[in-house]
């Protein structure tokens, strides 16, 4: 059994605000509970607290306002993926969310604790200290801040690359924060993976509705229930002619924070895309890679990924990958 | 000993009360607490899917879901699915069909598979697949158990097909 805390399960968002704590290990949040009763049972966290927000009812709905779509930060990764909105306008979100996990997770794991996860690496979970972390063949190819870990949602590169927001309460009230902007490459220590204060939670995701093209392939090892090894999401503004207005290409799961594969992005504007393009602009992406002997297999499958979602995302039904 | 915290829940379709400490798994309120066995530990985890039972209907994995969580909601264990006289037709084609071996998967496996033929009584193979992706076997490996569902699966839309063609 893991050690004891107060459970809280308040009704209004000041009130789960006013009960979280203004520094990390006091109190923390309950979702979907996938990642924290988790992390509590390989003893990571030890909270005094816990704070339930499934009664946070505003926080379960989504709603299409002003030309942008909301989804509450408690949408089950489940309803994400069948929701009619979601799927006709960002078919690459129903996709990462539909591909995540197994059923017995996407039915309890929300929008806001895929966001808000702890990172899965091995030798954190275990507690097994950095030093041996030379031989982590799914780590990261793009370290940063000496940390090799690979940040672990699959719904943020997709977000990112939908220019995507969230918003997030704290005791001083709401602000919005670009998807892109809340993460950090943590300490493994009091440096969360995500930029929010301890005491903040995030409410709602908002998505704007363009005629952006978009897609993300995964590559794993299974098809049915398995993390992704790399990913692509991209999402791109064509104009009539087939021109590349503006190119979003984001990597997942190949460096503590999601990758913008800014060369790439560039190498697209201007241009007509084509399959000996999109193998180019994969080239980019993987470019300033450093990878160890390892993980060194990511390195193309991160071309293979940029090269494949790029031609998803314009049409080419071929390169969608796993069904 | 932490205070305990009083839980209204349907389980099974009967109306249950307990009491369990928050730090309670819904895995740990059933084994422990109810005395139902059928759901198993395995991982822990959430990996596994030994311990998979049905919440409002869908399937999670109750290792990750705290026992005072179920407040108010309808909890479907494996010891739910057949009714006094008979095996569930999953039940009992997991039987005919071999699709067990040291059995610890199994309750998880009928579970999460119930939860399929509820919502898609003619699924594929593949959505069967991907439906049981989440349940983690050991022993047998997968056809077997792919088999089982597959024969459920028509057992029950024949006994469903003669129970419509008897009401009309």
């Amino acid at each position: 059994m893991i050690p004891a805390f107060t459970y809280k399960n308040p009704q209004t968002v000041p009130e789960a605000v006013a009960l979280l704590a203004p520094t990390w290990g006091e109190a923390e949040v309950l979702a979907g509970g996938s990642d924290l009763l988790a992390a509590m049972k390989d003893q990571l966290v030890a909270p005094k607290t816990v704070v339930n927000i499934k009664g946070l009812k505003d926080l379960s709905t989504s709603n299409i306002v002003g030309g942008k779509l909301v989804l509450g930060a408690n949408v089950t990764l489940a309803e994400l993926a069948e929701l009619a909105p979601v799927n006709k306008h960002f078919p690459a979100l129903a996709k990462a969310a539909k591909d995540l996990g197994s059923i017995q997770i996407r039915n309890v794991a929300t929008l806001g604790g895929n966001l808000c996860q702890r990172n899965r690496d091995w030798y954190y979970r275990n507690q097994l200290g950095p030093e041996v972390k030379e031989n982590l063949a799914y780590g990261a190819i793009f370290p940063a801040d000496g940390q090799s870990y690979v940040h672990p949602s699959t719904l943020a590169p997709v977000l990112i690359a939908l220019s995507a927001t969230a918003q997030v309460v704290g005791p001083n009230g709401a602000k919005d924060v670009p998807i892109e902007k809340l993460f950090q490459v943590s300490d493994l220590k009091n440096k969360r993976e995500v930029t929010l204060a301890p005491n903040e939670i995030i409410t709602n995701v908002t998505i704007p509705i363009t005629e952006a093209k978009s897609a993300e392939i995964q590559v794993r090892e299974r098809q049915s229930h398995d993390w992704p090894l790399v990913q692509a999401a991209v999402a791109l503004l064509v104009d009539n002619t087939g021109m590349v207005q503006k190119a979003n290409i984001i990597l997942g799961h190949v460096g503590p924070v999601p990758r913008r594969a800014t060369d790439a992005e560039k190498f697209l504007v201007g241009k007509k895309l084509d399959e000996s393009l999109a193998t180019e602009a994969g080239k980019q992406g993987a470019e300033g890679a450093q990878p160890h002997a390892t993980n060194e297999y990511k390195v193309q499958l991160v071309r293979v990924a940029i090269k494949r979602a790029l031609l998803s995302a314009m049409g080419n039904d071929y390169w969608r990958g796993t069904p | 000993m932490a205070k305990k915290t009083h839980v209204t829940t349907t389980l099974n379709g009967q109306p249950t009360e307990f009491l369990c400490e928050a730090r309670q798994s819904l895995l740990e309120v059933l084994r422990d607490t109810l005395h139902l066995t059928g759901a198993k530990e395995g991982c822990n985890n959430g990996n596994c899917g030994a311990c998979t039972v049905l919440l409002d209907g869908t399937p999670v994995v109750s290792c990750l879901v705290l026992g005072v969580e179920v407040e108010g909601k309808s909890v479907t264990t494996v010891e739910g699915l057949a009714d006094a006289s008979e095996l569930h037709p999953l039940q009992q084609c997991f039987l005919e069909d071999a699709a067990l071996q040291c059995g610890i998967c199994t309750p998880g496996f009928l579970v999460a598979a119930k939860a399929l033929l509820d919502e898609n009584p003619c699924p594929t193979e593949a959505e069967i697949r991907f439906a049981l992706a989440g349940n983690i076997c050991r022993c047998t490996g997968y056809d077997k158990i792919i088999r089982a569902v597959q024969h459920a699966a028509e057992r029950l839309t024949l006994r469903d097909g003669i129970l419509l063609a008897k009401q009309k």
